[in-house]
């Protein structure tokens, strides 16, 4: 009964939170609300794989499917711990502060949809539940020139649901033709037998929609745009893009096994264009919040070429990088949002009137840059070592990625750290609660790099046929 | 026990980071010192108790389980023994050192904080059991050079240095990581003592993929060990403080390739190829190392090529199949360069941070403390016959050299004559002639130590020569009377030369180290420079403006339709009409 409960809480929690007037309240409760999530999370946890069905719509073969396993805990307790962190350091939020936490509930509620669904349509229906929510926080509480980015955003996210959402329908019908049977249940569907133009057809539709989330070049103008424009609660961007990978691992491997092998080449292509695409876009920007947006885009085309590569250790890579980008580009974002400025022509020298923060910039710059002893690092070993497996060249221009990828980063530090002074005033130096703050996520960070042990016995927590562990 | 090599100064960081805010300077300057010191004692108290390691009973040790079945360990046989004492001396010395020298500097505590965290990533590199744990220390040093190199980073061109120092290693470093990928798809496992152990076998079978490791090590090994190609961020780190110079060229970094290879010896020496290469790479980059020495004018600058030009020394050892020769010329190389580079500093400190060596001379009669020892620094760099370390090392390789080749052993003795050339030149630009300063400058005891422990192990190397040797595995090969005298002869006929010429070398492209920077400029920098600006705005936009355009497009037309004129609308239906009719009567 804890699965549904996992979506269900933040959801009606989040109804409630409209009504909250006092700011330091709805802080407080949905503080409350992400805490009792993580208890639930390590409950269910504890008692292994679990599983949740209950019909919902019998005629139409729809049920109310859910699926616990190690994967989907990883991925719950990083959105909880960006969720964590976003609201803790939104706590000067006056403006409408119930409708603000009461989106961000949402937002959480929405994510574990799709991490736990197991049925197709449920998880359509979280997958566009999900971005409401941050369309809202966009459109009320961003910066700048935020309608048209906003719209952008629901424009992309939207029409590549529709995509995906004809596709699954396409795979219902073809279910029905060959079994007698409505279902969306994912087991049902990945039995259907299909001729290999449709398949390639069907998981391009599917694939279509999680580009666009990861992002993938060149699905992945929104997310420039969005990173400038989002208040810090969009944090859970970064989460948001997640769900991106998780899908692709989740959905198109076990639907599509022969068109996922099929289009590998075409999305290793697409991935290896990202990584350099993005690399050399964040190196020429001169907005930082920009830098980290094309990053990401970079990181995430490392994440695709590694999801294609069809190897168990590529994939165990991907999935750990994802979890350590995830905290380091976020908790980047998160500091850089405390400066005033964001061009980096108008900042600079922070080092030298700001130590702290420097130091903390430093330390996730590094562990971006995949410095070993990170978590980001064992991710990319993975990577290298199962890319390598596959296609040695392809292992060659994944390593030449760390190095366009330590190229812009370090200019950024050069720049905003060690330039000259200016631009510094009104930004006050890190408080004991943030320092704390980031002092936790680094030590996630390290924890991560030195010890990824505990993090692999949840992924393969209870599952025959991979127990024991990827050397 | 031996994880406390590493751990010491890694807790001495770790204070230091955090506290050094609510620490007095001298307490900082302790604890920054003292937490080396105390590793080297570690070391010590453990080869006093267990003796020296030999490949039978070296000590192995897990702290815990990284990956099943990988662990992080730590391995402590001879070699990283040799190199556990050298860094851990030498790097207390200089931090000793620094206690005088960055007298004056407000942020003693970053200062330090980061000399600590050096060691202790030096010292991970040289005593992990595995290449992953290896390249984390491999990386660490990375780091820590990046920040030291810039420490200063108001100074013009620091930031630059030290940008240019990360990328450049880390480009040597992607290919370690490859090399590391390699390794593991053969052997399965990363633990450096097992995949040696079962190399010789694999080799039979795979040869290419061998050569193709052992080429992979040695490109790794080229980025942190400064060699051609990847040399061209050594010099531009000389703006960093001059005690940082001194750890960076005798104990950390530009060791650790030297270190690798060494250690994956086994390997590489199945690999007749890969070998060749590090031979050719090594002679290479010495002759240009050395020749780029001699032309330059700035005195760290001449330190900086000179390390090149000698670890291109250490490589020719490792190419000519003597791993243990170029340790031994690892070991003494440590203390006279260290010696070197903290002499220039008292002698920076003297004349308000100037280096260059135009505006110097007859230090002589001024310093005569700091002449002595850097005289014995330069004795043993330029090999000096009978007194000094240097020559000794550097014999033991020319006669590997005489061994293998003729040609090499030219090759040898023409860098020697080269070096020494050099050396005595700066010598002769610091010391003598007219004196231009008025020096005011004392060094007090802090730096004087350093200085006399490592001009007393300078000479005193020399002595121990064949008992390292033996602990090292050396296996002798023939020397005879007539080699020891053309290489002494060498380096006598260079001195001479160098009193007499001193002032005959200007070249600005050598100076600038033959063109290096300006062919990477040209067909590295500037085209990525290049693409970054010509991709700034992201011409994928324009895809979607597109759309967006024909949409609009669409819309315009479909609007103007709407005229809300009957007749326009009538005539349209009829013509369309007769247009669907002509095309069903004539199909």
């Amino acid at each position: 009964m804890i699965l549904p409960l996992l979506i269900f809480l933040p959801l009606f929690g989040g109804l409630f939170c409209f009504f909250i007037r006092r700011d330091i309240f709805a802080w407080a409760y949905s503080l409350i609300i992400v805490l009792i999530e993580f208890l639930l999370l390590f409950f269910s946890y504890q008692k292994g794989i679990s599983e949740f069905r209950t019909p919902w719509i019998e005629e139409w073969g729809l049920y109310f499917n859910l699926k616990l396993d190690g994967l989907a805990i990883v991925f719950i307790a990083l959105s909880y711990l960006m969720a964590f962190i976003a609201i803790i350091s939104s706590k000067e939020q006056f403006d409408r502060p119930g409708f603000y936490f009461g989106n961000m509930l949402f937002l959480i509620s929405g994510v574990n949809g799709i991490l736990l669904a197991s049925d197709l349509l449920l998880f359509f229906i979280a997958w566009e539940a999900m971005i409401l929510p941050l369309y809202f926080l966009v459109l009320f509480w961003g910066h700048g020139d935020k309608r048209p980015v906003a719209m952008q955003f629901f424009i992309f996210t939207q029409s590549s649901g529709l995509i995906m959402l004809a596709a699954i329908i396409g795979l219902y019908f073809l279910a029905y033709v060959q079994t007698g049977i409505f279902s969306f249940d994912k087991e049902i569907l990945s039995h259907v037998i299909l001729d290999e133009k449709l398949e390639i057809t069907l998981c391009l539709g599917f694939l279509i929609a999680f580009l666009v989330k990861l992002p993938a070049c060149p699905l992945h103008i929104w997310i420039a745009n969005l990173f400038c424009s989002s208040p810090t609660g969009a944090l859970l961007v970064g989460i948001m893009v997640k769900t991106g990978a998780y899908a692709i691992i989740r959905f198109i491997f076990d639907l599509f096994p022969n068109a996922s092998v099929a289009l590998a080449p075409i999305m290793i292509s697409i991935g290896l264009f990202s990584v350099f695409y993005g690399s050399f876009l964040a190196y020429a920007q001169n907005d930082i919040r920009k830098i980290l947006a094309y990053s990401t885009v970079s990181h995430m085309g490392l994440v695709l070429i590694a999801l294609f590569c069809h190897h168990e250790g590529a994939h165990l890579g991907a999935i750990i990088l994802i979890l350590a980008s995830g905290i380091s580009t976020g908790s980047l974002l998160l500091l850089f949002s405390e400066l005033k400025r964001f061009d980096i022509n108008e900042i600079g020298g922070i080092f030298a009137v700001l130590p702290k923060m420097g130091a903390v910039t430093i330390f996730l710059v590094m562990a971006s840059i995949g410095l070993p002893i990170f978590g980001n690092f064992v991710g990319e070993w993975f990577i290298i070592a199962g890319a390598f497996a596959t296609n040695k060249v392809l292992a060659l221009f994944i390593a030449l990625a760390l190095v366009t990828g330590a190229i812009y980063y370090l200019r950024l530090l050069k720049l905003l750290l060690f330039g000259k002074v200016k631009g510094t005033e009104g930004i006050n130096e890190l408080s004991k609660t943030r320092l704390f703050l980031y002092g936790g996520l680094i030590s996630a960070l390290l924890f991560m790099g030195l010890y990824p042990k505990p993090i692999l016995s949840v992924l393969y927590m209870k599952d025959s046929s991979k127990e024991g562990t990827y050397d | 026990m031996l994880f406390l090599l590493p751990a010491l100064p890694l807790s001495g960081f770790l204070i230091l980071f955090f506290f050094s805010g609510f620490l007095c300077r001298r307490l900082i300057a302790i604890i920054g010192v003292g937490s080396i010191f105390l590793s080297f004692l570690a070391t010590m108290f453990l080869i006093l108790n267990l003796g020296i390691p030999t490949e039978s009973s070296a000590l192995k040790e897990i702290l815990w389980s990284f990956i099943p079945p990988m662990n992080i360990g730590f391995h402590f046989d001879t070699i990283s023994c040799l190199m556990s004492i050298v860094v851990t001396l030498i790097s207390s010395l200089v931090a000793l050192y620094s206690v005088q020298f960055m007298e004056e500097d407000a942020d003693i505590g970053r200062y330090f904080a980061c000399i600590d965290l050096f060691v202790c990533a030096m010292l991970i590199l040289v005593l992990a059991d595995n290449l992953l744990l290896l390249f984390a220390g491999w990386e660490g040093v990375g780091l820590c050079s990046y920040l030291l190199i810039g420490f200063w980073y108001q100074k013009a061109g620091a930031r630059e240095a030290a940008t240019k120092a990360f990328i450049t290693t880390r480009i040597g470093d992607v290919f370690l990581l490859l090399g590391m990928a390699l390794i593991f798809f053969c052997f399965n496992t990363l633990e450096i003592s097992v995949f040696l152990s079962m190399a010789p076998k694999f080799a039979v079978e795979h040869q290419s993929l061998i050569t193709l490791a052992a080429i992979l090590l040695l490109a790794g090994a080229v980025g942190k060990s400064a060699q051609i190609p990847l040399q061209v961020w050594l010099p531009d780190a000389m703006i960093g403080p001059t005690p940082v110079s001194a750890l960076i060229h005798a104990a950390t970094m530009v060791t650790a390739g030297v270190y690798l290879l060494a250690r994956t010896f086994t390997l590489i020496s199945l690999a007749p190829m890969a070998q060749e290469l590090i031979l050719f790479v090594g002679a290479f980059t010495m002759i240009l190392g050395s020749l780029s020495a001699l032309f330059q004018n700035d005195l760290k600058k001449v330190l900086a090529y000179s390390t090149m030009s000698q670890i291109g020394l250490m490589f020719m050892a490792l190419g000519l199949g003597s791993p243990s020769s170029a340790m031994f010329h690892f070991t003494t190389h440590a203390f006279f360069k260290a010696l070197l580079f903290l002499s220039a500093g008292v002698i920076g400190l003297s004349l308000h941070h100037q280096y260059d060596m135009r505006k110097m001379g007859g230090l002589v009669r001024v310093m005569p403390f700091t002449f002595i020892v850097f005289i014995i620094g330069s004795g043993a760099l330029s090999a000096l016959p009978f007194l000094t370390a240097g020559f000794f090392s550097k014999e033991l390789i020319l006669i590997e050299a005489y061994h293998n080749n003729l040609f090499h052993w030219g090759i040898g003795i023409l860098g020697a004559f080269l070096t020494s050339l050099y050396t005595f030149r700066m010598v002769a630009m610091v010391f003598f002639g007219q004196q231009k300063h008025h020096i005011s400058f004392r060094p007090s005891w802090v730096i004087k130590i350093p200085l006399v422990v490592l001009a007393f192990a300078t000479i005193a190397l020399g002595f121990f020569e064949t008992s390292l040797l033996s602990f090292l595995g050396h296996i002798h090969k023939s020397s005879s009377k007539t080699l020891v005298l053309s290489a002494a002869l060498a380096t006598v006929i260079g001195m001479l030369c160098a009193f007499v010429i001193h002032n005959a070398f200007n070249n600005k492209f050598i100076a600038k180290g033959c063109g290096f920077d300006a062919l990477y400029q040209a067909i590295i920098v500037r085209p990525y420079n290049a693409i970054a600006h010509l991709l700034k705005r992201d011409p994928l936009v324009r895809i979607y403006r597109a759309l967006y355009s024909f949409i609009l497009f669409m819309h315009v037309l479909l609007y103007r339709s709407q005229t809300g004129r009957l007749r326009h609308y009538l005539t349209v239906i009829i013509a369309s009409a007769i247009a669907v009719m002509g095309l069903m009567v004539l199909s």
